[in-house]
């Protein structure tokens, strides 16, 4: 079966969510999604209350092929990136505090960060995707704390895998 | 025939006899050279400066890079390499089927299993494989009517 980068990239984004929510086992509002972040998300959230974790794929790429293969189709090392982002509203008077940000934060390490950083075989995503590199840019966004009083945090992960 | 590319080009192992060989692609190999390096014997004499070389004995390696997959072809070079088993090896700059391929075929044994095993690497072993001692001839091939067709290195 020929490999189909757009199907798995998108595979790849929901199996990064089902790990997450096993992680995390969210209870209503609280969810965690394979979706991309719009406008309408955010007004969704803001209604509904609770923390989201939102997953998408952010793109994928053929790092270099690895074998010569057979039947004309070479081994190849593929990269799959899928970006991650944590938002929640704070319902609370005034600015939101430390204490709540800093909640936030260490839930986004544990449940996003720490679980995604898969480099034992018998815990590669789908079977075969390890992660080659993973970043936080961002812990709680500054500017949507100040204007919004919402939470947005950021995660990046590469996978690669062979195929 | 169309120029031909180091990814076209297919390495194959024997595990029929020699004299009917059934030829098993190693799917895994990245890159793979074919060394064809005579020793040679100077000539001088007086009558001229230039050193002539007359060829006399010649190596044959057969080097490469395999993915370490774990698969069924790599372990038969995996387990060749410690225990100084005989393969029977076909290099070819193309497929064995396709006409106008060409390469040699012989022997070996390998002489060189190394892997790198750099933290941020993909897993490769880096071998050498030389003819060895055996009473079947070191071939040449050339793949004609969609077959190889072997001919004996003199």
């Amino acid at each position: 079966m020929p490999y189909r980068i757009a199907d798995r990239g998108i595979a790849v984004a929901d199996g990064v969510k089902d790990l997450i929510q096993a992680a995390w086992t969210p209870a209503s509002p609280d969810f965690a999604l394979r979706d991309y972040v719009t406008e309408d998300t955010l007004k969704a959230l803001f209604e509904a209350g609770g923390r989201q974790v939102y997953v998408f794929p952010a793109g994928s790429r053929i790092v270099r092929p690895l074998a010569r293969g057979a039947g004309g189709v070479t081994i190849k090392l593929y990269e799959h990136k899928v970006s991650i982002r944590g938002l929640e509203f704070y319902t609370g008077d005034g600015r939101p505090t430390k204490a709540w940000i800093d909640t936030r934060v260490k839930f986004f390490g544990q449940y996003v960060h720490d679980v995604l950083d898969l480099e034992d075989p018998a815990s590669y995503l789908l079977g075969s995707l390890w992660t080659e590199t993973i970043e936080v840019p961002v812990w709680a966004d500054p500017d949507f704390l100040l204007g919004s009083k919402l939470w947005w945090a950021e995660c990046e992960v590469a996978f690669y895998e062979k195929a | 025939m169309a120029n031909q590319i180091g990814i076209g080009c297919k390495l194959y192992y024997n595990s029929g006899t020699f004299g009917s060989p059934t030829w098993v692609l190693l799917t895994g190999i990245e890159s793979c050279k074919i060394g064809v390096n005579w020793n040679t014997a100077e000539g001088v004499t007086r009558a001229s400066p230039v050193v002539a070389e007359e060829p006399t004995t010649l190596k044959l390696p057969v080097t490469g890079k395999i993915l370490v997959d774990h698969s069924a072809d790599y372990l038969v070079l995996a387990a060749a390499a410690f225990a100084k088993t005989l393969l029977d090896i076909m290099a070819l700059d193309g497929g064995s089927t396709t006409n106008g391929s060409e390469g040699i075929r012989y022997e070996g044994k390998i002489n060189q299993w190394e892997e790198d095993q750099g933290p941020n690497n993909i897993l490769y072993r880096d071998f050498a494989i030389s003819p060895c001692l055996t009473s079947n001839a070191r071939q040449t091939v050339t793949v004609t009517s969609g077959a190889p067709v072997f001919s004996s290195i003199a």
